[in-house]
């Protein structure tokens, strides 16, 4: 599945004239992108489901008057990050378990990958909003710009969260590594 | 890091909701081509300014024009007495019957006064009463994130977490105390005052439940309490449901009544005025509501059941209407309780401003 442009851009049209084969196309496409920055964001899997679920859900019943000309992707990661933002934050107020059984269901279930391990416990650690724009720099591959268009932020914050948040990362994957 | 590593279940998962997009998609139904009007509508406009201007008649029907777009925002009006209170990403809401509403912005968890009169709500770090027109009658400043406010009876007693603490301030600010350092270590923080008196049902940090005479600092009863999420009374104040994985309701004393099924989770509510309880049971990626009734809750009417998640669930003041925040269709329902009779009303993130990205939090529908 190439995924280009214009690729999407015929699915959206197929689909919105209600052909399910676009449709399929496009969520297979977008899934896995919105599930895994989901799960980036609140390390909890049932959580990353439903979030991303929803996420494609609010685009079906969107579907209708969505603008082809614009891209898909932006509009579904924003509704996705912002989401998830919100579900760590009632997290954080309302803890249901601690780090250490978060980090040990990652490891658990992730085996053969023990780099990522460290990573996903580390990432853990950070604040949400910290999490969501380096899942959004690193594994969505947005700009900064893009970033502070996708969380409503102005740019500078955008740039100050993420040297933060690499700089937090990288200190406590290298306490993990040692 | 590989960025490009699945994230764990994420197959299974996109096998499931591709089952669930595909039904969204099947029920959805096309919308016909639409005609573009802009260009007349942008003449219509212009001439419309133009007629205002120069003439009183067209002054007149600018007026008409202008109130009619002040009084747009009745989307929502209430099929019974009352008024709905929601918490959003940016405040809480307070919708009228008439579907008016008003905004309280930067409020979060608001909770209702016994009589509908007040609001105690978190603002930060501060617990704040004031009426549902906004006007601020105290605050109180915590060193920790204030949340989640519920009121006594008599309103004389607010319970409320600041951080992981449980705490209790009179009704007027004054007053002030810890009830419990750690209300939140075995699990979700879950309090409830039991109607008619100043008795508070809390979680503790030691995996109990703790039923405490809050005037007379005096523990009541204890017991043993895995992941409770829910604590709920009913309005006589003799059943308690009990939340935590399967629910459970639970007598006067503490002792268990009756087992609830092992599959029904939250939202959760009693029916006004009786021992039923209404709960919402996930099964295949589809929710129901059901009602338990009868001595040992043996009886069971399923009353709706829609895919996806509900979010919250709300008896009218009259008890004739059970209101369910339906997330996943963004839609609320409004159930006629003595026969099938449904109102639905759609987009309800954008009727809260919370858009798709945020989630509106249905609070409880109050008071006549």
């Amino acid at each position: 599945m190439a995924g280009s442009p214009g690729d999407e851009r015929a699915w959206i049209r197929g689909a919105q004239r209600g052909f399910e084969a676009d449709l399929e196309a496009l969520f297979r496409h977008h899934w896995p992108g919105a599930y895994r920055a989901a799960y980036l964001v609140v390390h909890d899997a049932g959580a990353a489901e439903d979030i991303a679920q929803e996420a494609f859900l609010a685009a079906v019943r969107a579907l209708d008057g969505f603008d082809r000309r614009r891209p898909f992707g932006p509009w579904l990661h924003r509704i996705v990050v912002n989401r998830a933002i919100d579900w760590s934050r009632a997290r954080a107020l309302r803890r249901e378990v601690g780090d250490d059984a978060l980090s040990l269901t990652a490891a658990t279930e992730r085996p053969g990958n023990p780099h990522s391990h460290t990573l996903a416990a580390a990432l853990a650690e950070l604040s949400p909003e910290h999490r969501a724009v380096i899942v959004l720099r690193h594994l969505l591959e947005y700009t900064p710009g893009e970033i502070a268009g996708l969380l409503g932020l102005p740019r500078g914050t955008v740039n100050s969260r993420l040297r933060r948040g690499l700089d937090e990362l990288a200190a406590r994957v290298a306490e993990d590594v040692r | 890091m590989n960025w490009n590593d699945p994230a764990p279940g994420e197959g299974d998962a996109g096998e499931r909701t591709w089952e669930v997009v595909r039904e969204a998609f099947g029920e959805r139904l096309p919308s016909p081509r639409r005609r573009d009007w802009r260009p007349i509508a942008v003449l219509v406009a212009a001439l419309a300014v133009l007629a205002a201007a120069l003439t009183p008649a067209g002054h007149a029907v600018w007026s008409s024009f202008r109130d009619s777009n002040e009084n747009r925002d009745n989307l929502l009006s209430l099929p019974s007495p009352g008024r709905v209170l929601v918490n959003a990403q940016a405040g809480s809401w307070v919708v009228q019957q008439d579907g008016s509403k008003r905004f309280l912005s930067g409020y979060s968890d608001s909770a209702w006064s016994p009589h509908g009169l007040y609001l105690a709500a978190a603002r930060g770090n501060q617990l704040v009463a004031l009426e549902p027109n906004g006007k601020v009658h105290w605050k109180l400043a915590r060193r920790r994130l204030v949340g989640g406010p519920t009121w006594s009876f008599d309103g004389f007693r607010i319970a409320y977490l600041s951080g992981h603490a449980l705490r209790v301030v009179n009704g007027d600010g004054t007053g002030d105390r810890l009830l419990t350092p750690n209300a939140v270590g075995s699990g979700l923080p879950a309090f409830a005052w039991r109607p008619e008196t100043h008795q508070l049902v809390f979680t503790n940090g030691r995996r109990q439940i703790v039923l405490l005479d809050v005037d007379g600092n005096k523990i009541l009863w204890r017991r043993p309490s895995s992941q409770t999420e829910k604590l709920l009374w009913s309005d006589d104040g003799s059943r308690l449901l009990v939340a935590d994985g399967p629910p459970r309701v639970l007598g006067p004393d503490g002792r268990t009544i009756a087992p609830l099924g092992r599959e029904s989770v939250l939202p959760a509510a009693f029916v006004p005025g009786s021992h039923a309880v209404t709960l919402v049971s996930v099964k295949n990626r589809r929710s129901s509501v059901i009602v338990h009734s009868g001595p040992r809750y043996e009886r069971r009417r399923t009353i709706f059941s829609g895919a996806g998640t509900f979010g919250g669930l709300a008896w009218s003041p009259d008890r004739r209407w059970l209101l369910v925040d339906w997330r996943t269709a963004d839609q609320w329902l409004f159930i006629r309780s003595s026969a099938v009779k449904r109102i639905a009303v759609r987009n309800i993130g954008n009727v809260f401003d919370s858009g798709p990205e945020h989630y509106a939090v249905l609070a409880a529908w109050c008071c006549r």
